[in-house]
C-alpha cells in the first residue's frame, strides 16, 4: 500500500451532518443482526479488521479543513465493544482518532452503528454484509465463499467513493422551487439526554405485501399512507383550540437513488421526498391518503424531477458564497440552517431499506435483521423498515416517553388483519 | 404467545404491560426459562458526564478561592498589615464562591436559588458595612433593594406563568420584564430617597414607569394584533 493517505470529500448530503452533531442529534443509525449462535468476540474483532481492508472508505477519521470537513484514511485498529448503552448513542466524530462507526455485540446480536455523514442505509448495509461474511468465515462456516469480490480494482474503488450527486449533476436545468413549509411537530416532552427508545413490530412480509396490493399500492407507499393516517388520528384527538393552529403534516421519505442512477457509491446517495397533508382542510380517508401518496411518489420519482433535486443540492454546495465561509462559521450556523430547512420542515420520516438478501449460506446463520433510525430532536419519532427472510420489521425510534403514534399505527395494522409482534429495548 | 387485549399486537412474554399502550398483561405461568435478553440494561452516562464537568469546574474555583485567601492572609501576616482591606477581600471572595455555587445550578429549586442569591448579597453588604462599626448603607439601601428585586423577579415569573400557560412566547418575557423594570425603578427611587432624605418621594422613576408600561402594553398589543405571517417572520428572524 502506498504511503499516500486517501482522503475523501464529504458527499453532498453528508456535508451538513458533522456540523450538527449534538447530544440530542447523534446522526448515528444502526443496523443489527441476530445470529443463530452466541457472538464470539474474537472472531468478530478479526472480521472488523478484515472488513475495513475491503472497504477502506469506512476506515477514516474526520478532519477539519478550512472550509469543509473531510475524511482521511487511517490505520487505526477498529475495536469492537460489548453493548452497554442506549442504541445510536452520541458519536463525536469531530474528536481526534474517533472512527465514524462502532461495532457492538450483546449475547447473539451484532450491531453496526455509523454516522450519517459517511454513508446512508444502503452503503452501511454493504459494509455490514461484508463484516458478517468475514465473521461467519472466522467462525468456521464452511460454505461461505467470498461471493462478493473482495479485491477491487482501482476503477471500482473510485466508483465506491464517488460523490454520485456530483456525478449526475446537470448544470443547466432549472431549480425546483421548493420553499420549506413549516410542518406540524409532535408536542411530546423529550426524554432525559441520551435516552432512546426503540419499538420494533414484526409482520409477515407476504401478508403485508398482499395488504398493500389490495389497496392498489406498494408496501412503502402503504406504510407512508398508514403513518399519515395514524398521525391524523392522533391530531384529531387534540382539543379544538390546538387543532385550529395546526400546520401541514409532512413526512420525509428518503429514496435510494442507486436504482435510478447507476452507481456503486458507498456514500450517501438519496433524496428526500416530502409528501404532506393539511388536516385543517378536513380529514382524509385512508383511501384518499393512498391515492395521494401514490400520486406524489409516482410523480416525483422520475429522472426529470430528481435531476432538479440533485441540481438544487449540488448547486447550493457549489455556490462560491457558501464555499468561501470558513468552517468555524459554518459550524455556528449549520445547526440553525438544518433545523429550519431540515427538521423544521417535516413532521417525521419513513425510511424503507427494502428487501435485504444474503447468500443462502449466510441466511442460515442470521436469524433477524434490524435497522434503527438516528435519534432526532426535531422529529422526536422516526420510522424505518426492512424485510428479511419473509419478515418485515417496522422500527420506531423515539426520544420521548410518548407511545401514542406507535399504538395507533400498530392497532390500525391489527384492524386490517395484520398482527405485529412487538419488541422494545426497555 | 402473549397479546395485548387493547392493541391486538403480540408482545414479549416477560413484560407485565403493553409496550405501546401500557395496558396490563396478565401473568401466565409458562414463562420461558431460556429467555435471553436482547438488550443490556442501558447505562446512560450523559447526565453523569455533565455533573462531572460541573464538579470539576467548581473544584477548580474552590481551590483558587482558598489559595487567594491564604495568599492574602500571608501578606497580612508578613507585612503586619491586618486591616479593613483584608476583611473586604476575604468577604468578597467568600461571597463569590457562594454565588458560583448557586449559579452553577447545584440548587434545583428555583425559589431556593433566588432566595439564596438574595441572602448572600444581603449578608455580603452587611459584612462590608459593619467594618466601620456602623450599619448604614447596607440596611438602608441594600436590604430593601435586594428584597424588592427578589419580589419583582418572582412577580414577573408568576405573571408569565399565569398569562401564558399555553402560549409560552418569549415576547411575554420581554413585556413583563419591561413592566417589572418600571415598577422596580419606582421602588428604587423611593428607597434611595428614603435613605438619603428620610422622606417618601419619587421623581424620575415616574417617567421610567410610564415608558416601561407603555412599552410592555405595546408589545402585548402587537403580539395579539399582528397578522400571522408577520408574526412568523419575526419569530424566524429573532428566534433563539
Amino acid at each position: 500500500m502506498g504511503k499516500k493517505k486517501n482522503w475523501y470529500r464529504i458527499d453532498n448530503a453528508g456535508k451538513i451532518y458533522p456540523s450538527i452533531i449534538s447530544n440530542r442529534a447523534s446522526t448515528v443509525f444502526r443496523l443489527s443482526a441476530d445470529m443463530k449462535e452466541r457472538v464470539n468476540p474474537i472472531s468478530l474483532q478479526k472480521a472488523v479488521e478484515k472488513a475495513v481492508e475491503v472497504y477502506p472508505y469506512f476506515h477514516t477519521h474526520l478532519k477539519s479543513g478550512f472550509f469543509w470537513y473531510y475524511f482521511v484514511g487511517t490505520k487505526q485498529r477498529p475495536i469492537i465493544e460489548k453493548e452497554r448503552f442506549y442504541p445510536c448513542m452520541f458519536l463525536d466524530i469531530r474528536q481526534k482518532r474517533k472512527l465514524p462507526f462502532r461495532v457492538l455485540y450483546f449475547n447473539r446480536k451484532i450491531s453496526f452503528e455509523i454516522s450519517h455523514s459517511v454513508t446512508d442505509g444502503m452503503g452501511g448495509f454493504i459494509f455490514f454484509k461484508c463484516l458478517l461474511e468475514h465473521y461467519l468465515k472466522e467462525q468456521g462456516v464452511e460454505e461461505i465463499e467470498t461471493l462478493e469480490k473482495n479485491n477491487f480494482s482501482k476503477e471500482e474503488r473510485n466508483e465506491q467513493s464517488e460523490d454520485a450527486f456530483v456525478k449526475y449533476y446537470k448544470e443547466d436545468i432549472p431549480f425546483i422551487d421548493a420553499s420549506p413549509k413549516k410542518a406540524y411537530h409532535f408536542p411530546f416532552k423529550l426524554n432525559d439526554l441520551g435516552e432512546y427508545h426503540i419499538i420494533t413490530g414484526e409482520v409477515d412480509s407476504n401478508e403485508l405485501y398482499k395488504l398493500a396490493k389490495s389497496y392498489g399500492t406498494s408496501v412503502t407507499k402503504f406504510m407512508v399512507a398508514l403513518y399519515f393516517d395514524a398521525i391524523q388520528e392522533y391530531v384529531m384527538t387534540l382539543p379544538i383550540k390546538k387543532r385550529k393552529k395546526l400546520r401541514p403534516i409532512v413526512i420525509n421519505m428518503p429514496v435510494n437513488l442507486r436504482g435510478l442512477y447507476p452507481s456503486k457509491t458507498l456514500r450517501n446517495f438519496f433524496i428526500s421526498l416530502t409528501p404532506h397533508i393539511d388536516v385543517r382542510i378536513g380529514s382524509y380517508t385512508f383511501e384518499e391518503l393512498i391515492k395521494y401518496v401514490n400520486y406524489y411518489v409516482d410523480a416525483h420519482v422520475s429522472k426529470r424531477h430528481i435531476d432538479q433535486y440533485i441540481s438544487r443540492n449540488v448547486r447550493n454546495e457549489k455556490r462560491w458564497s457558501l464555499r468561501i465561509i470558513p468552517l468555524f462559521l459554518k459550524n455556528l450556523v449549520m445547526p440553525y440552517v438544518y433545523q429550519f430547512y431540515g427538521e423544521n420542515s417535516y413532521t417525521s420520516g419513513v425510511s424503507n431499506l427494502g428487501v435485504l438478501r444474503f447468500p443462502p449460506a449466510m441466511e442460515e446463520h442470521i436469524k433477524r435483521f434490524d435497522v434503527y433510525p438516528p435519534p432526532s430532536k426535531g422529529n422526536k419519532l422516526k420510522i424505518t423498515m426492512l424485510s428479511y427472510k419473509g419478515k418485515t420489521i417496522i422500527t420506531s425510534g423515539s426520544v420521548t416517553q410518548n407511545r401514542h403514534i406507535e399504538t395507533i399505527l400498530f392497532r390500525k395494522l391489527r384492524k386490517m388483519g395484520l398482527t405485529a409482534r412487538i419488541e422494545t429495548n426497555d | 404467545m402473549v397479546y395485548c387485549a387493547k392493541c391486538g399486537v403480540e408482545v414479549e412474554e416477560r413484560l407485565d404491560q403493553c409496550p405501546l399502550c401500557s395496558f396490563p398483561i396478565p401473568d401466565i405461568d409458562d414463562f420461558d426459562e431460556t429467555y435471553e435478553p436482547k438488550f443490556p440494561i442501558p447505562e446512560n452516562i450523559l447526565p453523569e458526564k455533565l455533573k462531572e464537568a460541573r464538579n470539576t469546574i467548581y473544584y477548580g474555583i474552590t481551590i483558587v478561592c482558598i489559595a487567594v485567601i491564604l495568599i492574602l492572609a500571608a501578606i497580612a501576616f508578613t507585612f503586619n498589615g491586618y486591616g479593613i482591606w483584608l476583611s473586604y477581600s476575604i468577604s468578597g471572595i467568600v461571597a463569590l464562591w457562594v454565588y458560583v455555587f448557586f449559579l452553577l445550578g447545584y440548587v434545583k429549586n428555583m425559589n431556593f436559588n433566588l432566595i439564596g442569591i438574595t441572602l448572600v448579597t444581603i449578608l455580603l453588604a452587611l459584612r462590608v458595612d459593619s467594618l466601620n462599626y456602623r450599619l448604614t448603607w447596607s440596611v438602608d439601601l441594600v436590604v430593601p433593594l435586594a428584597i424588592t428585586a427578589l419580589l419583582i423577579f418572582k412577580m414577573i415569573y408568576r405573571l408569565y406563568h399565569f398569562f401564558s400557560p399555553r402560549k409560552k412566547s418569549p415576547i411575554f418575557i420581554v413585556s413583563f420584564s419591561c413592566l417589572g423594570l418600571g415598577i422596580y425603578s419606582l421602588l428604587v427611587d423611593i428607597i434611595i430617597n428614603r435613605a438619603l432624605n428620610g422622606i417618601l418621594y419619587a421623581s424620575w422613576s415616574f417617567i421610567v414607569l410610564i415608558a416601561a408600561v407603555a412599552t410592555s402594553v405595546l408589545l402585548l398589543g402587537l403580539y395579539y394584533k399582528l397578522p400571522d405571517h408577520i408574526k412568523e417572520k419575526l419569530k424566524r428572524k429573532f428566534h433563539l
